[in-house]
């Protein structure tokens, strides 16, 4: 079957040990006003256009008449039109059997590493079926597999999927339910009754939680409580800033203009005082 | 003065006692040793003739045997008016001995146009490592003495052994004069610098002629012979050294390593490998191993050009070692793989006892230490040459020549095999011009600029009774460099896929667009130039690639040296890459004639790759690389942030550990500094395959929002 990914990302370091290939899927039921991934929570292909690259020659009216407009559907015939860069498509139906072959390319050094491969998004759990091909796939070559996920869908899904699953990198991003519908757009309470449920299964289990200044940063000693009383560990990602340009690029406001990225120094301390980990990754 | 002490090497090869070349060289030496001026810098610790000799007019060098200098000549006549007459005479008898002279004299016009048009250049001097461990275990007596056994077998050989002997006598002149002068200095010497100077006399009580008695004294006696007429590679230095660090005092014998190590950085020393197995996989890391990479660490040089070798059995803090010296951003230690290297060693015929004490020589080269003559570059090959005659009929775009061999009209192939048929008999006809030049270079080495010096200290010489360049050495194989194969690679799969496959144009117009520079031929300059590349781990154009490297590593090894073995292939191309570029005409890849760019090592052509590390090398691992027999180098680029962590520095070393145990040779790894950064702002079309590893996530520099490239521009200045 197919589904909907933007990326495939190879040498992944991030997400779960050793070298990893990591798929990112579109579509996410989410809205953090922090994503630095903003084109992927759209399910459909779209078009992002570099404006500072654009040199105005025209030629991708000459294949699209709507390549200015509104009424932009994302077929990307524009792309290739422009000889600047200037425009990107993100979003593409593939396989599973094409991305299990893609991913299965770099399985010497997952080998090596302890690596694997790794389904984010986006929520890769809106995609169920496909993603449960994907790592079903994966598991009968051998490969370990994680998924990325945000929690908020039917309980049904993780049930489905935690035999085909090594580990879960499960995202906490509050607990206060008001706060974290202000941030994400959703409630929580889905998410916090999967993540004990999960808590409960064999699968490896690992919660992360985007540390925003002046969004969500009062709740990290309730999640690193949360995570604690599962009996889990908590690991720490600080807030930085590169998914701004491509705000820009989908025509669309940052959420957040005068947010900071914490300082190094300060996440570390702040992770040892309530017993998170934190590896400063570069940002 | 007198012409003995101005041009004593001169004098002593004028005044020797037998015609032969070899015993004029060592006579030459021999009178050196005793006439040169010689300066005592206790600051330096160890003392050595440094760099004296090839301060005279006539001169004998590693790389290029017999030498002139006209400066130094009009400046030894302007010091010594009187002399004036003498001087000429004296540099008038050597011209006809200049040996790079003789070389090119002996070229044919047509050799010469091969190597003006960048098509490939042949020689026959460079590199070697002689084998400092038998010095270090034996000393100069030892190697009298077995001088002495090999005498009695060879009788007809006595002026030769003559030679051979006559040089460690030089080398016992210069310690014996050095000792002197540190006992004169002794009585006015400040009471540190006495410390020192008590050193140097007690060690030259003992070295050269017996074993050294601690770490001070092979260093000592390691730096004195090294330095001896021309500095070049250590070899394997922990092998050499090792046993005498491992035992000596911790404080001292790292000052002296330090010490050591500042004198190789002042006289730019070529390569020092540390890190071996034996060939029965044992590991032979030891304190010495890991404290020359802390050094490298510490005193981030560019100097020596540091090699590091390992296996599968390499423990975890060695790796580690090594990514933390990468770390600095040096680029060093290069990383080789036991596993490929000796294997393709043994295949042409060296036990693998022998295999596995191959080290690194000059750039990257691979001599086999003490035991051959075969760490230099004998020729290059430029690929993409092979693929422009093979698509002109032979003609070189660059001269407008007929170079190449007439392989037929290319725009008459109805086939892809056709074409490829043609492209490998250019590359046949290339490889021999290339021998011949290259063993015609030999021999002039062997009858003009022979080294009894080396001969002494490379196994098989006193043995045979043969000098180090008369086919003396026990390996005497040779290695040409190949420049362009990923360039080519990438052409000939968008001629496969635009001509043959998809036909969508004829050879006929590739080959007017190619002879145009593209002009007028926009469409197909963008297909060609956006078509597959090498290096993102795409079939079609990585089985091209390991096809044309195949052939290639293979054809020269049916070729024989004049040494007594056979040419092997490699790839260390680096900053002649550009000049080969700019030689070729416009190419099927989009180069364009006059544009530089070309492939700096065996992997992509410049900033092609774009889907990552693990796809270069995967890209990179279809080539055979067990045949090849010289480095085979892959540069790679990272972000300092990449070497910042402890998940980063392990996925590096995994990702080392992945290449090589899938059949990779070679790692040279960048750690981009500041300055590319900046430039990536500036130039971005030069760093397309910059990547930055930044907030859990990869990305290429160049499509990052500026604020965030300033941001991390500014940041990797504080880095480490």
């Amino acid at each position: 079957m197919t589904g909907t990914i933007f990326d495939i990302q190879r040498f992944s370091m991030h997400d779960g040990p050793g070298i990893r290939t990591t798929v990112f899927f579109k579509g996410c039921n989410l809205r953090c006003l922090w994503c630095h991934n903003p084109e992927s929570q759209a399910g459909n292909p779209q078009l992002l256009f570099y404006k500072e690259k654009c040199v105005g020659c025209g030629a991708c009216r000459q294949v699209c008449a709507r390549a200015f407009t509104s009424d932009c559907v994302g077929e990307g015939n524009c792309v290739p039109a422009c000889r600047h860069g200037a425009r990107e498509i993100s979003g593409r139906q593939e396989t599973a059997a094409a991305v299990v072959s893609a991913a299965l390319r770099d399985k010497a050094f997952y080998a090596h590493s302890g690596g694997g491969v790794t389904l984010s998004g986006g929520e890769p759990l809106l995609q169920s079926a496909f993603a449960k091909e994907i790592l079903c796939a994966l598991k009968e070559n051998g490969v370990h597999t994680a998924v990325e996920t945000a929690g908020d869908v039917p309980g049904s899904v993780f049930e489905e999927l935690a035999p085909f699953v090594d580990l879960f990198l499960f995202d906490l991003k509050g607990i206060d339910p008001a706060l974290h519908k202000k941030n994400t757009g959703v409630s929580n309470e889905r998410i916090l009754c999967n993540a004990r449920a999960l808590a409960k299964k064999k699968n490896e289990l690992l919660f992360r939680m985007p540390y925003i200044p002046g969004c969500n940063d009062t709740q990290a000693h309730a999640v690193a409580a949360f995570a604690k009383s599962l009996g889990k560990e908590l690991e720490f990602m600080a807030y930085h800033k590169i998914g701004v340009g491509k705000y820009a690029a989908l025509d669309r406001d940052y959420p957040i203009p005068d947010a900071e990225p914490p300082a190094p120094a300060f996440m570390k301390e702040l992770a040892a005082k309530i017993g998170a980990n934190y590896e400063w990754t570069g940002v | 003065m007198d012409m003995q002490h101005l041009e004593p090497f001169a004098w002593g090869y004028m005044h020797a006692p037998k015609p032969d070349a070899e015993t004029r060289i060592a006579y030459g030496i021999k009178t050196w040793a005793e006439n040169i001026p010689l300066k005592l810098d206790i600051t330096d610790w160890f003392v050595s003739p440094l760099g004296k000799m090839s301060a005279q007019a006539v001169s004998y060098q590693r790389a290029d045997g017999i030498c002139l200098n006209e400066k130094i000549r009009d400046k030894n006549i302007e010091a010594y008016p009187e002399l004036e007459e003498t001087i000429n005479v004296y540099y008038d008898y050597f011209r006809p001995y200049e040996t790079m002279r003789v070389i090119s004299k002996y070229r044919t016009p047509m050799q010469e146009k091969m190597e003006i048009n960048k098509c490939c250049w042949a020689a026959g001097g460079g590199h070697s490592n002689p084998d400092y461990e038998l010095l270090l275990r034996v000393g100069t007596n030892g190697l009298r003495e077995k001088i002495a056994r090999f005498r009695k077998i060879h009788t007809d050989k006595s002026d030769l052994y003559d030679a051979f002997e006559m040089t460690l006598y030089a080398l016992e002149t210069v310690a014996r004069r050095l000792q002197e002068m540190a006992r004169a200095r002794l009585a006015y010497a400040a009471e540190t610098d006495k410390i020192v100077l008590l050193r140097l006399i007690e060690a030259f009580d003992n070295i050269p002629q017996n074993r050294p008695r601690n770490f001070f004294e092979a260093c000592e006696l390691f730096w004195l012979s090294f330095v001896f007429i021309d500095v070049d590679s250590p070899g394997l230095f922990d092998y050499a050294l090792g046993a005498y660090y491992e035992n000596d005092d911790p404080d001292d014998r790292y000052a002296c390593l330090s010490k050591l190590w500042e004198l190789f950085h002042k006289t730019r020393t070529w390569n020092l490998c540390v890190g071996r197995s034996d060939e029965f996989g044992g590991d032979h890391t030891c304190k010495l191993t890991y404290d020359v990479l802390r050094l490298a660490r510490e005193k981030k040089y560019d100097t020596p050009n540091l090699t590091l070798r390992v296996h599968p059995n390499t423990p975890d803090a060695l790796w580690e070692a090594a990514a933390k010296t990468l770390a600095t951003g040096i680029g060093m230690p290069a990383i080789y793989n036991d596993e490929v290297v000796c294997p393709a060693l043994e295949a042409l015929g060296i036990p693998a006892s022998d295999s596995h004490l191959y080290c690194m020589n000059g750039c990257n080269q691979i001599d086999i230490f003490g035991k051959s003559h075969m760490g230099l570059e004998d020729g290059e090959i430029s690929v993409c040459k092979a693929l422009e005659f093979a698509l002109f009929n032979g003609t070189c775009k660059f001269s407008e020549e007929k170079l190449g061999l007439e392989t037929g009209d290319a725009a008459a192939f109805a086939t892809f095999d056709q074409l490829m048929e043609a492209y490998k008999k250019q590359i046949e006809y290339m490889a021999d011009y290339i021998t011949d030049m290259s063993n015609q270079a030999q021999k002039i080495f062997a009858s003009y600029a022979p080294n009894p010096w080396k001969s002494v200290f490379v196994h098989g010489c006193i043995e045979k009774g043969l000098d180090y360049k008369n086919r003396g050495p026990i390996y005497g194989h040779g290695q040409v460099l190949t420049e362009g194969l990923p360039d080519t690679a990438d052409s000939l799969a968008a001629i496969k896929h635009f001509v043959f496959e998809e036909k969508k144009y004829t050879m006929a117009q590739l080959i007017e667009a190619l002879d145009k520079n593209f002009a007028g031929y926009d469409a197909l300059f963008r297909d060609f130039s956006t078509w597959h590349k090498f290096g993102n781990d795409l079939d079609d154009v990585d089985e091209i690639y390991a096809e044309i490297t195949d052939h290639l590593y293979r054809y020269f090894q049916t070729k024989q040296t004049f040494r007594g073995g056979k040419f092997g292939v490699g790839c260390s191309t680096f900053h002649r890459a550009p000049d080969y570029g700019f030689h070729c005409g416009a190419l099927p890849n989009g180069k364009k004639k006059g544009e530089k760019l070309l492939a700096d090592s065996i992997g992509a052509s410049p900033g092609c790759d774009k889907c990552g590390p693990t796809a270069l090398l995967n890209s990179v691992m279809r080539a055979n690389q067990y045949l090849a027999v010289s480095g085979n180098v892959l540069q790679m680029k990272f972000n300092k942030a990449q070497f910042r962590t402890q998940t980063g520095m392990a996925a590096f070393i995994a990702l080392a550990k992945t290449y090589f145990a899938g059949g990779g040779q070679t790692l040279q790894i960048n750690v981009v500094s500041r300055e590319e950064l900046q430039d990536a702002v500036v130039h971005p079309e030069k760093h397309e395959d910059l990547i930055v590893r930044v907030g859990g996530f990869s990305q290429y520099f160049i499509k990052l929002a500026p604020p965030l490239q300033e941001n991390i521009i500014t940041r990797s200045e504080n880095d480490l």
